[in-house]
This record gives C-alpha cells, sequence and structure tokens, in this order.
C-alpha cells in the first residue's frame, strides 16, 4: 500500500517486537530473528531522528538558536 | 426547625449553599453596568454591576481578569460570565466573574451561545466523531494566515521537532467578512491532499478577531472533514466553535503544533529504550535456554552411563524380593487345597462304590422283574382275546343270527320297514338284497 515504511509503522513494530520478546512465548530461532528485525527497525528509526537532529541544528543556526516559546 | 434558634453563620452558611448549588446560578450571562471599580493589589477586581433599578457586587479574580481584553471604567455597559454566591462575611449575595464583554458585542456572544447549544445538540462535539490524531504524521497541512505570527510559530515548532519536511500550508484570511468562507474553501483543499493531519491555527485576538472561527458553516466544514484536525485558535481563555469541533482542540498555535508532533529528542530517548528493552529481553531469553541446555548438560546420566539402568536393577531386585515373599504366603493355601482335594476324592469314592452296588443289585433283580410282567401280560391278553371274539357281530353271524339294514340303517324293529321297501341282509360270509313282500302283525 505504502512506498514505504513509515516511522510510525516501524515503531508500532518495535513495541509489537519488544512486548513479543517480554512475553518469551517464541522459539530460540524465532526470538532472534525478532530481534535482529527489532535492531534494524531501531537502527533505522535512530538514522531518520540522527537526520532530524542535524537538521534542527541548522535550523538553530539559521534562526539564531532561539528558544522555544510557551 | 421553625423553633431552632439560628446563628447568623449558620443562616448565612446555608443560604450560601442552597444558592451556590443551584444550577440555575451557574456561569450566567448578566448585563449592566460598572460601578465602584477598583482593582486590588492582589490583582483581583472588585466592582458592581447595576442596572436602573438593583446592584449587585462583583469579584473576578485575576486569574480570570487577565484575559479582559479592555479597560474597565465607570459606567461601561458590560455582559459577563458569572456564577451567584453569598460572601457571608457582609452578607451579601456577590457574583464570581469568569469572562466580561463590552456589552456593544454582547450580541455575538449570545449567537456564540446560541450556535454552541445548537450544534452541541445536534452532536458536533460528541467524541465519538473525533478523529485520533497520527502519531507521527508524514505529511501535514496548516490552514493559517499569510506571513501570520500563528503560522511562523507553527513552523517553527514544527521544524525544531519532527524537521520531517512534509509541511504544506494553505493561506487563508482569518479575519474579516470573506475569512469564513475562505477558511472552508482551504480546507477542503486541504482535505483532498490526504495529509495524516491538519492545523487550523490563527493567533490571539478581540472576539471580532476570532469571529470567523465561530461561524457555522466553518463549524460543519470541520466536522466533514476526512482528516483529523487540531485547532489552535487565540489564546487559552479563547475557546471558538471552531475548537469545540475538531478532534483536538490546542490551546494556542504553538501548542497546536506540539501536539501534531513528537519531540525528536524524546522519541530517541524512547527508541533507546526500546532497544535496552530488546537487548534485555533476547539476553534473557538467551539466559533461559544455557540454563535449560546446562541443566541438561549436568544430567548424571551422561557421565555414569550406568546411572541409566542402575535404578532398573534396584527395582527388579524389589520386585523380585516381593515375588518371593508372595511365595511363602501360597504354600499354605496350596496345603490346604491338596487336603480338600483329597476329602473330595474319598467322598466321591465311596459315593461312587455305593452307587455301583445298588446298581448291581437292580441289574441282577430287574430281568426276572420284567419276565414276570411280561408273562402276566400274555395271560392277560389270552383272556381279552377270547372275551373280543365272544362280543364280535362276526362270531354272532357265524352263530346263525343276520343284520338287516335299509338305506344304510340298521334294522332293528319290523316297525322301521313297509312292504316294497329293498333291504339288505348280511349273513357272515356274505350279503343278499331283497324286498319286503308284507308285513305281519
Amino acid at each position: 500500500m505504502e512506498k514505504k515504511k513509515t516511522f510510525e509503522a516501524s515503531m508500532n513494530r518495535l513495541n509489537e517486537i519488544v512486548n513479543g520478546l517480554e512475553k518469551n512465548e517464541a522459539s530460540l530461532e524465532e526470538s532472534i530473528s525478532l530481534f535482529e528485525e527489532g535492531l534494524l527497525l531501531v537502527k533505522e528509526c535512530d538514522a531518520q531522528l540522527r537526520s532530524f537532529e542535524v537538521k534542527v541544528q541548522e535550523l538553530l543556526k539559521t534562526y539564531g538558536n532561539v528558544k522555544d516559546k510557551d | 426547625m421553625s423553633n431552632a434558634v439560628w446563628t447568623v453563620s449558620q443562616l448565612l452558611g446555608t443560604v450560601k449553599q442552597t444558592i451556590e448549588s443551584n444550577v440555575n446560578f451557574k456561569q450566567i450571562l448578566i448585563k449592566g453596568e460598572i460601578s465602584n471599580f477598583t482593582a486590588h493589589q492582589s490583582g483581583h477586581w472588585y466592582f458592581s454591576i447595576k442596572d436602573d433599578k438593583s446592584k449587585i457586587n462583583c469579584i473576578m479574580f485575576s486569574s480570570y481578569n487577565q484575559s479582559v481584553s479592555f479597560t474597565p471604567k465607570e459606567g461601561s455597559k458590560i455582559l459577563i460570565n458569572a456564577s451567584v454566591s453569598v460572601y457571608p462575611v457582609q452578607g451579601q449575595l456577590q457574583l464570581t466573574v469568569f469572562s466580561m464583554q463590552l456589552d456593544g458585542i454582547g450580541d455575538l456572544y449570545l449567537q456564540f451561545e446560541k450556535l454552541k447549544q445548537q450544534l452541541f445538540n445536534e452532536g458536533l462535539f460528541n467524541d465519538l466523531h473525533k478523529k485520533p490524531i497520527p502519531t507521527y504524521p508524514e505529511s501535514i497541512g496548516i490552514i493559517s494566515g499569510s506571513e501570520s505570527a500563528a503560522l511562523i510559530d507553527i513552523l517553527k515548532t514544527l521544524n525544531l521537532r519532527w524537521p520531517n519536511g512534509n509541511i504544506s500550508v494553505y493561506e487563508s484570511m482569518v479575519q474579516g467578512s470573506s475569512a469564513p468562507s475562505n477558511i472552508i474553501s482551504k480546507l477542503k483543499e486541504a482535505d483532498l491532499m490526504h495529509h495524516d493531519v491538519l492545523i487550523l491555527a490563527r493567533g490571539g485576538g478581540s472576539i471580532e478577531d476570532l469571529w470567523a472561527f465561530n461561524d457555522e458553516q466553518v463549524a460543519r466544514t470541520i466536522y466533514g472533514l476526512n482528516t483529523p484536525i487540531v485547532t489552535g485558535i487565540g489564546h487559552e481563555i479563547d475557546i471558538t466553535i471552531a475548537d469545540y469541533v475538531a478532534d483536538y482542540r490546542a490551546a494556542t498555535p504553538t501548542a497546536a503544533a506540539q501536539k501534531v508532533v513528537r519531540d525528536y529528542k524524546e522519541v530517541q530517548i524512547e527508541l533507546n529504550q526500546q532497544k535496552q528493552l530488546l537487548v534485555k529481553a533476547i539476553q534473557q531469553k538467551y539466559q533461559l535456554i544455557l540454563n535449560r541446555y546446562t541443566n541438561l548438560k549436568e544430567y548424571a546420566v551422561w557421565r555414569n552411563p550406568d546411572l541409566l539402568w542402575h535404578d532398573q536393577a534396584i527395582n527388579l531386585t524389589m520386585h523380585t524380593q516381593k515375588l518371593l515373599a508372595f511365595t511363602h504366603q501360597i504354600k499354605p493355601l496350596e496345603e490346604r487345597l491338596r487336603y480338600n482335594q483329597d476329602l473330595l476324592k474319598q467322598h466321591a469314592n465311596m459315593l461312587l462304590k455305593t452307587k455301583q452296588q445298588s446298581l448291581m443289585i437292580t441289574q441282577t433283580n430287574l430281568p426276572q422283574a420284567i419276565n414276570h410282567r411280561i408273562n402276566l401280560s400274555r395271560k392277560d391278553y389270552g383272556a381279552m382275546l377270547g372275551l373280543l371274539d365272544a362280543y364280535s357281530p362276526l362270531g354272532i353271524l357265524k352263530r346263525g343270527y343276520t343284520l338287516v339294514q335299509s338305506k344304510g340303517i340298521y334294522i332293528k324293529t319290523a316297525k322301521q320297514l313297509e312292504p316294497n321297501e329293498e333291504i339288505k341282509i348280511s349273513f357272515y360270509d356274505g350279503s343278499l338284497n331283497a324286498v319286503i313282500k308284507d308285513k305281519e302283525n
């Protein structure tokens, strides 16, 4: 349906994986593959958030480091 | 009750409670003129509101009077929203005022209340119709005044919190007579673009400035949107009809932007927590499996396989011993059985002998008895035969008697026959047919 995984979908899936692993119902093989998928999602989301960080730093420079109001 | 004596404070306490618990005296609109206005240094306002016949004291606390957009003066015609209360110290009725408008716009106020009630009754504000606001919108549409402070605040907030860049701005007139229709067309345009969420915003202003957001058709358009919408209109104190009907009402444009996107820093922290949970969960899983494996590995049988049959050998010995013990129990039973068998055999032999003897006796006597019986029977038979012969009609015929029949009937008397009747005469050696000649009497 969507051309790429949305951040929301990734975070939801990550949450699902963490809950699944914490329930401890899957086999070791399944758990490892879930773990791998989870780490991949973390990496993707983290990369996106890091790009946000860079962008925000640039924006702050442009705005002259103004503080958030309200 | 009528005979009871009240203290003054008891009386006023009861009156206060009676009045203040009455819903008809809560949040009501009152119009009149200001008199005796005092702005106390605490920030609270004390004044009276009066008409040509009556007057009542009012208090407006600083938390409420901060949002009043004009400076009240002696004689100003005002419209207030207040609840009736009692000030027991002076034994006075007073009004606790929540908001105040100059009476010139009192009509707008009444219109607002009327529309709000109408749309409420129609269910436009019902939570059931409110769409959830997505947590991580990929695409955001903003409907706001061109180059307005509200728009700048929103863009800045969005960019500093979640700079994914997918923002569309639909510049609209936000005040004046053509603002409602302009807002409606921009809302509809934005709704067609399939954004994940919309923001409708305007900075603070007077009630007239914000009036476009109290328009009935604007409200109905918001209600009809397919995209979730967050409003941020005016200041904290201003709540417009658009706010009531929106999926989420933020107090200000900045607050609306904050509602729409999360701060990436918070999400980073959360992501990190998720990662730690992941690692912890997999470590626990691994440890659990490792423990199970270790337990199995440490299982004594691997080192001493004799254990596998050791237990079985013990079991076997135990069962053998039990069986042996059982054999001892059986022996006396066996002896008793044998004894009984012998006894039975003796009895049987004795019985057999007796029966054989009586049988032998019977065998010897039987032929004699039978022969005797046969001889007796033979004699009887001879006598019977002689008797039978003597009584036989054939024997009688031999002696010269005859039988007369007519029409198959044996004739016993002469009366039975008439002349010319045919008869049959039977002799011992044959029969003759004859005809009766005549009858003698």
